[in-house]
């Protein structure tokens, strides 16, 4: 365990804040918690939530909570939304634990409110939606443990695997092994049967002259279009590039004018020997 | 099973069943030992039965029914020296939100990236990326509806790498949620 995994808290209790729980000697206690052994804010949560049979109000979850920021600090890889989000439940945790030690009667006294109960009630549902997966995966680590201890005969060379174009699964597969190759990792790819099933590429010239084809009839037959029109059932990003660069390159070729009403409008296209009512040409 | 020289004698069933399982690199399922045997399912299950109590008895090596199938492995007693013979690299070393994800897939698949970080509350796609990479999960295709995200799955491997012959094995999570309640209850993770 390295020291940035591993914390103490040693804290004087003398805050004000006390509790009817049994006093502990000395009024200082040690907590050792690692931060490395939770694998996120609802981890850590769960672990508060169950350790509430000692004097919660004695733990300094403000301590955890900066610990386990500088943990996801240092490792650079964690949204800010979601370390903002973790700190504001643990706030509001901490928030009721506080709250908790003061009289109900006393806090309606002052009229004020016991806890955001939103966030409480988020945060207990998340806990207790965790929970059972955090035994199961006690659980796993324990098989797998008690299983790697089993040693099995190192599986050798299998026959080619077959390609379905519907098995996500294989051509994912098959990218992995291209990116590993990619990356030197791994033996290339060479074999054509690998292959079998997988359609070759469409080269994008090939797309955009097709699209090209396309678009000439639409224009003979009526004249003019527009693109909204043409992308009405087919909205996927390629399908826009490739419309885009296909009209491009008929207007390169004088086939058609396009043009654009207003910013963010719908583009018009005119077959070249119409002219546009008005207004300037694209 | 009989006896000769006070040395356990094994079928003819067994033996050929064992010599089976000795050059399987794969679990075998009782299927196919029964197409390879001819012999009938009540036969393969009794020398199933016997070969395991053969190996049961003071072997290195033992029969274990995993991911559906039988297969021969070192008895977990010799592990240190086995390993020490064996490189290690088979093996596939898992963080604990490896792990995590791991339960949360096997609970609720197939399942989204999204479902799963819901659960966990943590952005779950480099973990996923290596549990894809190293074959414990699979894509099992995409949900119906906004977004259309992919769905995963365990594989077998995980079923093997975790000595599971089926995902019902798996303690249900009803089970799991009343004992994250008992543990809720007296445990102290602070002491």
């Amino acid at each position: 365990m390295t020291s940035l995994s591993m914390f103490s808290f040693r804290r004087s209790l003398g805050n004000g804040f006390m509790s009817d729980a049994p006093a502990i000697a000395g009024e200082e206690r040690n907590f050792l918690v690692s931060v490395e052994a939770f694998t996120g804010p609802v981890d850590l949560l769960c672990v508060l939530v169950e350790s509430r049979q000692i004097d919660i109000s004695r733990i300094p979850l403000t301590d955890i909570v900066r610990a386990y920021g500088q943990y996801l600090t240092r490792r650079k890889d964690i949204p800010l939304p979601e370390v903002a989000d973790f700190f504001h439940k643990a706030a509001t945790l901490l928030l009721f634990k506080v709250l908790s030690l003061f009289p109900l009667n006393a806090m309606q006294a002052d009229g004020e409110e016991v806890g955001d109960g939103e966030f409480l009630e988020d945060i207990e549902r998340r806990v207790e939606l965790f929970a059972p997966y955090r035994i199961a995966r006690e659980s796993l680590i324990l098989r797998k443990s008690s299983q790697d201890r089993r040693m099995t005969r190192i599986c050798g060379i299998e026959g080619p695997v077959h390609y379905d174009i519907g098995d996500v699964y294989a051509l994912s597969t098959l990218w992995w092994d291209i990116a590993r190759r990619r990356k030197g990792n791994a033996k290339p790819i060479d074999d054509e049967e690998h292959w079998a099933g997988v359609p070759d590429p469409i080269p994008d010239e090939t797309l955009i002259d097709r699209k090209v084809e396309e678009l000439t009839e639409i224009i003979r037959e009526r004249k003019t279009f527009s693109i909204s029109s043409l992308l009405r059932e087919k909205s996927h990003f390629s399908v826009l590039l490739v419309t885009i660069l296909a009209l491009l390159e008929m207007c390169r070729m004088g086939r058609i004018r396009i043009r654009q009403e207003e910013v963010f409008g719908d583009v018009v296209a005119i077959g070249s020997e119409c002219s546009f009512p008005g207004g300037q040409d694209a | 099973m009989s006896s000769l020289s006070g040395q356990s004698v094994l079928s003819p069933e067994a033996r050929m069943l064992e010599a089976i399982l000795f050059v399987a690199s794969r679990p075998v399922p009782e299927s196919r030992i029964a197409d390879i045997t001819a012999f009938g399912e009540g036969k393969v299950r009794s020398a199933i039965e016997e070969l395991k109590n053969h190996y049961d008895a003071g072997h290195g090596l033992v029969v274990q029914r995993v991911a559906g199938g039988w297969q021969m492995c070192s008895s977990a007693d010799v592990f240190e020296t086995v390993s020490r013979f064996q490189e290690d690299s088979q093996r596939v070393r898992l963080s604990k939100a490896a792990f995590e994800s791991l339960a949360v897939v096997a609970y609720n698949q197939p399942v989204t990236r999204g479902e799963i970080e819901e659960i966990r509350g943590v952005r779950c796609d480099r973990v996923i990326e290596t549990l894809l990479t190293v074959g414990l999960l699979r894509i099992a295709g995409r949900k119906k509806g906004s977004g259309s995200p992919l769905l995963y799955r365990t594989t077998d491997l995980f079923l093997r790498e975790f000595g599971l012959d089926s995902i019902s094995e798996l303690p249900t999570l009803a089970e799991l949620s009343e004992m994250a309640r008992h543990k809720a209850g007296n445990d102290d993770a602070f002491e």
